[in-house]
């Protein structure tokens, strides 16, 4: 654990907000069981689980959108009712939370000082001049060099992010509660927000940190809060843990693996010497991507590493047709095919499963079996040539699915929105996962998801590739790609500027590859353990 | 994962259905709220109907009201035909305002092209049902293939539809002389099954259709997954631009269809025949989507919101009550039935 520039603010004041014994049911699953919780001004706290282990239950009832069904919330020591999130952001407690919540079209800065009051002038009309100056100053707090008065939705989701952190930091808050807030940042926002968590701590704002990276919070909290079906199962000071135990009392068992240890063990080598299935040649994205070329091979899991911007995302989605190519061409299985939409990429056998899958994965008021037989409806008929779909084949087909992919739901007809994270992730892959495709392109599979999750997404990521599927894997966590990847390409402004294939496979050499040049070898936190 | 697939079947009893531990944590009081957020307005619509029954003991449902009053093909026909129709698009997030203006200019079509030009019935019945087919294929490729918003181009063609009704009828009604034409007359006569109009079967018959479509069919699940979300479902490979256009030209089809059927009815074609049933439609669409499945648009529920609509309209009008109560009324039982099953919803 290298110290970092954040100087852990004394934790000694008296504890100011308390929870005490949370209970909250949904149908099916008691998401909080008992959960009690203090907070003392200044402190960093961290709050680590698996999805479904009850953290989002805890900050929801925290930021007043959900009512526990018993339990009490203390400030300075009387209690409080929060009927709704304006409730909580007046006394102080402020929430960054992972799935943001931005209006598109409004400006950043009106997006900023959203529903806490607009400067006035005349009593009526909004000051913009003083609005647009109040979010420069505490964008500027952030970095990231955003403008005020840009549409929010012309920003990559990087910036949207460092939009709605400062959102928390213009409310004052007593509390800032951080929802996995690094998720898509780059590591020079992602060492700023540190530096902000800092400065926020110091000045006597408690901030409760809650990530699934490991090694950011063991390097910037002063205390870690362990949850686990529902229930806070440990809560010490951060000098406790390494990463072993962490992950030990997380997952609840003895489970605690380094990239390259995964890689070691699993055996991954190199890319096999199969057919190649799928060669892309100069695709061109006007203003987006550049002459990129790659191709991969039967049974291989190719990486993408980038930084955010770097171009993956948008690469992978003019390949399948999700965005308007500008030129090159594409080979399946040796053969030039014409890929104009998706559906023209997953008739000739390559799907997609996007990265929010929120609003691009799943019809969340579909229930799971629907979600599972979308995309491949016409599997499901009736009779061969009636285009309507057999209900019993339906339920086989997902029922065989959710067991297969072990997904967690009280049953096939439940909602998908009613799903955690991870499962919903499980979902998604279930439509694709007996449909014939022999190219899977994953995007950041594993954002948001819990460490046994991950794993699982892993894994089947590696037996779809045993299986002679050759899988696309994205990813800005370097390490879960050099855990998995045969051969990783690497991708800088659009354009792929390098590759690394089987042992040459390490954090350091990706980095290298991203930043263009060898990288401050403190920057990233490359030392495994 | 396919170690063990031949297990589908048989296996059901291990299936993660049954891996949930924890028990139900439903009460009593859940289950009577879900079953007032679905069914709630079935109940309300079964007092209505003891009320007006009660009220009028003498007519209201009797065989003779039912063929006569209730299913009068000039005005049940065209709410159940035009929500049904309405149904198709609003599932989709889409909205269609130009159907109404589509009776009048299909109507307008047929009768000018037999009375005018001296077309035979089936080149005008064609052509009326071309022109639909034309004014839907036009607005589903600009709302879908080009990305204009439905609410402007149909509220264009709420507006132009109209003007090309009164350019083609010198905005004057036109009558088909008695005797002409009397296979057209024939569509709106009566049939000896039941005594009901021949309109109102074929009205049943496309609501039924309607509903193996929505219900049953790929292209049903595809329409509710574009509802949901309709980037997912593009994503998902679904030909979303294709199915939404699709939408509009049944919309646009249906309106023709009626516009042929209402100048049946009355021989001929009358200025702003289908003005009437545009907000009609849409509330019998709306008050639909408050019961079976609250919040999403079907075509139970739509049958339920159109036969809703029309029981008030003919019980309040056999009680001689005003037209303005009419519509008073129809109002508060829009709102009272959405409220109360998104009442009921937010609540669970």
């Amino acid at each position: 654990m290298s110290a970092t520039a954040t100087a852990p603010a004394t934790a000694t004041g008296d504890v100011f907000l308390e929870v005490q014994g949370l209970v909250k049911d949904y149908p099916g699953v008691r998401a909080a069981d008992g959960v009690s919780l203090a907070i003392r001004p200044g402190e960093v706290v961290g709050l680590v689980g698996k999805n479904g282990a009850g953290k989002s239950t805890v900050i929801k009832i925290l930021a007043g959108a959900t009512a526990p069904d018993e339990g009490r919330i203390l400030l300075d020591g009387s209690e409080i009712h929060l009927h709704n999130p304006h409730d909580a952001t007046m006394l102080g407690l402020s929430f960054v939370h992972q799935e943001l919540s931005i209006v598109p079209d409004l400006s950043v800065a009106e997006n900023v000082e959203l529903g806490l009051g607009y400067p006035r002038r005349a009593g009526v009309l909004v000051d913009f001049g003083k609005l647009r100056r109040q979010s420069r100053e505490v964008l500027a707090r952030l970095g990231g060099g955003v403008e005020p008065d840009v549409a929010i939705r012309t920003l990559p989701v990087a910036q949207q992010r460092l939009v709605m952190i400062a959102r928390a930091l213009v409310t004052q808050a007593r509390l800032v509660v951080l929802d996995e807030p690094t998720g898509s940042l780059t590591d020079e926002e992602t060492s700023h927000l540190f530096a902000v968590i800092g400065d926020l701590s110091a000045s006597g704002v408690a901030v409760v940190y809650v990530s699934h990276r490991l090694e950011e919070i063991l390097n910037i909290t002063d205390r870690v809060v362990v949850m686990r079906d529902g229930t806070v199962v440990d809560d010490r000071p951060t000098e406790m843990f390494d990463t072993r135990t962490l992950i030990e009392e997380i997952t609840g068992e003895d489970a605690s693996e380094t990239a390259l240890q995964r890689r070691r063990t699993h055996g991954i080598g190199g890319p096999p010497d199969t057919p190649i299935v799928l060669e892309v040649t100069d695709v061109e994205v006007a203003g987006q991507i550049h002459h990129a070329s790659f191709s991969i091979r039967t049974g291989e899991i190719l990486g993408v590493a980038g930084l955010v911007g770097a171009g993956r995302t948008e690469l992978m989605r003019a390949v399948f047709g999700a965005d308007h190519r500008t030129g090159g061409v594409i080979r399946l299985h040796g053969e030039q095919v014409t890929i104009r939409k998706p559906s023209d990429a997953i008739a000739a056998g390559m799907v997609l499963l996007p990265e929010d899958r929120r609003n691009q994965g799943l019809i969340r008021d579909f229930n799971v079996r629907r979600n599972i037989t979308l995309g491949t409806l016409a599997r499901f008929r009736l009779a061969r040539h009636l285009p309507m779909p057999s209900a019993p084949k339906e339920r086989d087909a997902s029922l065989a699915a959710v067991r297969d992919l072990d997904i967690k739901t009280p049953s096939d007809l439940t909602p998908a929105a009613w799903l955690s994270g991870g499962n919903q992730q499980k979902l998604v892959l279930a439509r694709w996962l007996r449909s014939g495709a022999s190219v899977l392109i994953f995007d950041e599979p594993t954002h948001g998801i819990d460490v046994g999750a991950k794993e699982e997404v892993y894994g089947l990521m590696e037996q779809l590739a045993a299986e002679g599927k050759a899988v696309v894997f994205i990813s800005s966590e370097f390490g879960e790609l050099v855990g998995v990847c045969h051969r990783v390409i690497a991708m800088r402004e659009g354009e792929i500027v390098g590759e690394a294939v089987g042992d040459e496979i390490t954090e350091a050499r990706l980095l290298e590859h991203c930043y263009g040049h060898s990288p401050d070898a403190t920057l990233a936190g490359t030392d495994e353990l | 994962m396919s170690d063990d697939t031949a297990n589908v079947s048989g296996g059901e009893a291990a299936t993660p259905t049954e891996t949930t531990t924890t028990p139900a944590v439903g009460s009593r009081r859940i289950d009577l709220r879900d079953f007032l957020a679905r069914y709630g307005l079935l109940v309300v619509f079964a007092a209505v109907v003891l009320v007006f029954k009660f009220l009028d003991r003498e007519v209201f449902l009797t065989q003779n009201h039912v063929q006569n009053v209730l299913f009068l093909p000039s005005s049940f026909v065209p709410l159940l035909v035009l929500a049904t129709a309405l149904t198709f698009v609003l599932s989709m997030g889409d909205f269609d305002l130009s159907f109404g203006s589509m009776v009048g200019l299909s109507g307008a079509t047929a009768v000018a092209l037999m009375v005018n030009f001296g077309q035979p019935v089936w080149v005008a019945i064609l052509a009326a049902l071309g022109v639909g087919a034309a004014v839907g294929l036009f607005n589903g490729f600009l709302i879908s293939y080009v990305g204009a918003s439905s609410f402007v181009i149909t509220l264009a063609g709420l507006v132009g539809l109209k003007g090309i009704e009164q350019l083609w009828t010198s905005n004057r009604s036109i009558t088909i002389p008695v005797g002409d034409q009397p296979f057209f007359v024939d569509l709106a006569r009566n049939v000896e099954f039941w005594d009901l109009r021949r309109p109102v079967y074929i009205a049943f018959a496309i609501v039924a259709v309607a509903w193996i479509v929505m219900d049953r069919t790929e292209v049903g699940r595809y329409m509710y997954a574009i509802g949901g979300n309709s980037e997912a479902a593009r994503l998902a490979g679904i030909p979303v631009a294709r199915v939404r256009l699709l939408g509009f030209v049944i919309v646009a089809l249906l309106a023709s269809l009626i516009g042929i059927l209402l100048t049946a009815g009355i021989s001929g074609i009358r200025l702003n025949l289908g003005d009437a049933f545009l907000l009609d439609a849409y509330a019998a669409v709306f008050l639909g989507a408050a019961v079976f499945r609250p919040g999403q648009f079907s075509i139970p529920g739509t049958i339920v919101g159109a036969l809703f609509l029309r029981v008030i309209e003919v019980g309040l009008l056999a009680l001689q009550i005003s037209n303005a109560w009419i519509n008073i009324t129809k109002g508060v039982i829009l709102i009272f039935g959405v409220l109360v099953s998104q009442i009921m919803l937010r609540r669970k």
